[in-house]
């Protein structure tokens, strides 16, 4: 059995549209490793991709060259290449390096323990390319946002209400189920925070939550698993965000058969067993 | 009074579930247009053409339920649905060889990343699945979506369940009522 991993670059050309020119490169690799068995994972941080390939010898060594043959790939250097004994990996995954994942700071270092032992950097620039990716973790803290506690704390710090009242929060994608139950407060506060900065104090007059702790703590947990962004609200002069918010919905004002609509479908929601056959 | 009418779009791959969810929810037998399948796909009947079922909230609003093939060559049902959209659910049904690409042909045709419709991505068949596994499935439709600069809700659905079916709705209300939309009502297609 063989693992190697592969350091690759992405031609920045293609950053507008980076997400689509990864995931072909990602796709095509799950279908042939699917194929021919091989496990691992693709780590995606910025512009750099590194790819982590175990199973038979023969099929790992022709998933690396095929991958060193993508032409989707700028470079790509191999920093390991060695037998194993056992996977560390069970399945092919993917995963974004996002900021400020207290669960993907662990995954990371657990990874990087595992593969150091055998790492052989062609460049500096490699290594370099290499620990940018573990220092993204620390570093990537939103600009303004209150910084970790003590130089390279291996956590997050928990965001305060104090803090908090001064940002503005946009969540870049949903908490999967396995993180957490989604209560109805859980998803109004989602559905209002999907991709667009809603100051906090907006989410605070909405009283989704029954009371401000417990939007705390769903903020908070929100951010430790690294799908929350924060920036400092950027207050209107003269505007509070609590006087900002009723301007706010006024833009937002529905109609009153939107209202209509949406009473109804709650009503059916609340009280789904008497209507549904 | 004007009647209020929405219409919820369930498209998915065959075998993802859609029938079964319009027959879970709604109030009437759905109309569906299923034929008998020509090749092994795991079943004896898939459906070729919309699905249609229906849930009256009043005398005078209703929420009209379009299950509609996932396929790229039935596109022209998708233009069918489009005005007055409550909302898109993508079916996608938890399997090795999930077809990313049908994924991305259905948002690029409804483009909710431009129009605003409220997207949830259903996964189904997915009861069995361990939990790293699902996690694994669910890490690779976020980058889909995080290419369309959409952040949606991507949770199991089990199409055959009376509550993971309303949940389903549950997530459109909570999307819709943190959007605005103004081109939402429109006279009763029936």
């Amino acid at each position: 059995m063989k693992r190697i991993v592969c350091l690759c670059t992405l031609p920045q050309s293609f950053q507008d549209n980076l997400s689509a020119y990864l995931m072909d490169a990602y796709d095509d690799l799950r279908k042939f490793n699917i194929e021919y068995d091989i496990k691992g994972i693709f780590i995606v941080y910025r512009n750099t991709v590194l790819l982590v390939l175990e199973g038979e010898g023969k099929a790992v060594a022709r998933a690396a060259y095929k991958t060193r043959m993508d032409t989707r790939f700028k470079t790509c250097s191999i920093i390991v290449n060695c037998k194993i004994e056992t996977p560390y990996f069970n399945r092919w995954s993917i995963r974004l390096v996002k900021p400020d994942s207290e669960s993907q700071q662990l995954f990371l270092n657990r990874l990087k323990k595992e593969l150091e032992k055998d790492f052989v950097f062609e460049s500096p620039k490699d290594r370099k390319l290499y620990e940018d990716i573990y220092i993204a973790e620390r570093n990537q803290v939103p600009a303004g946002a209150p910084a970790a506690s003590g130089a390279g704390a291996p956590q997050a710090q928990e965001l305060k209400h104090s803090d908090l009242v001064q940002y503005s929060v946009s969540l870049s994608a949903w908490p999967k189920p396995t993180q957490m139950k989604l209560t109805p407060p859980a998803m109004k506060t989602c559905s209002l925070i999907s991709n667009r900065f809603v100051p906090y104090q907006t989410l605070i007059d909405r009283k989704i939550w029954p009371t401000e702790a417990d939007l705390e703590q769903f903020i908070n947990l929100l951010y430790s698993l690294g799908t929350l962004s924060l920036k400092m609200y950027q207050q209107p002069a003269g505007v509070s965000p609590a006087q900002a918010e009723p301007q706010k919905t006024a833009e937002q004002k529905t109609s009153e058969k939107q209202d209509r609509f949406s009473q109804l479908i709650k009503k059916f929601i609340t009280s789904p067993r008497s209507k549904v056959n | 009074m004007d009647r209020i009418y929405k219409k919820l779009a369930i498209v998915g791959e065959v075998g993802a579930g859609k029938t079964q969810l319009i027959h879970t929810i709604s109030e009437i037998s759905p109309f569906a247009t299923e034929a008998r399948s020509s090749v092994d796909i795991g079943k004896e009947f898939t459906t070729v053409g919309i699905d249609y079922g229906r849930l009256s909230l009043a005398e005078d609003v209703a929420l009209g339920l379009y299950g509609l093939p996932g396929q790229k060559r039935f596109s022209m049902l998708w233009d069918m649905v489009t005005q007055g959209l409550w909302g898109l659910l993508i079916l996608a049904k938890y399997s090795d060889n999930f077809a990313l690409e049908s994924l991305q042909t259905v948002i690029d045709h409804f483009a909710p990343h431009r129009t605003k419709v409220p997207v949830v991505i259903g996964i189904s068949h997915c009861e069995n699945t361990d939990y790293a596994d699902l996690d694994n499935f669910i890490e690779y439709l976020q980058v889909v979506l995080a290419n369309y600069d959409l952040a949606s809700p991507i949770y199991p659905v089990d199409p055959r369940d009376v509550e993971s079916s309303i949940m389903v709705l549950q997530l459109f209300d909570a999307l819709n009522d943190s959007y605005s939309n103004d081109d939402w009502i429109e006279s009763d297609a029936g």
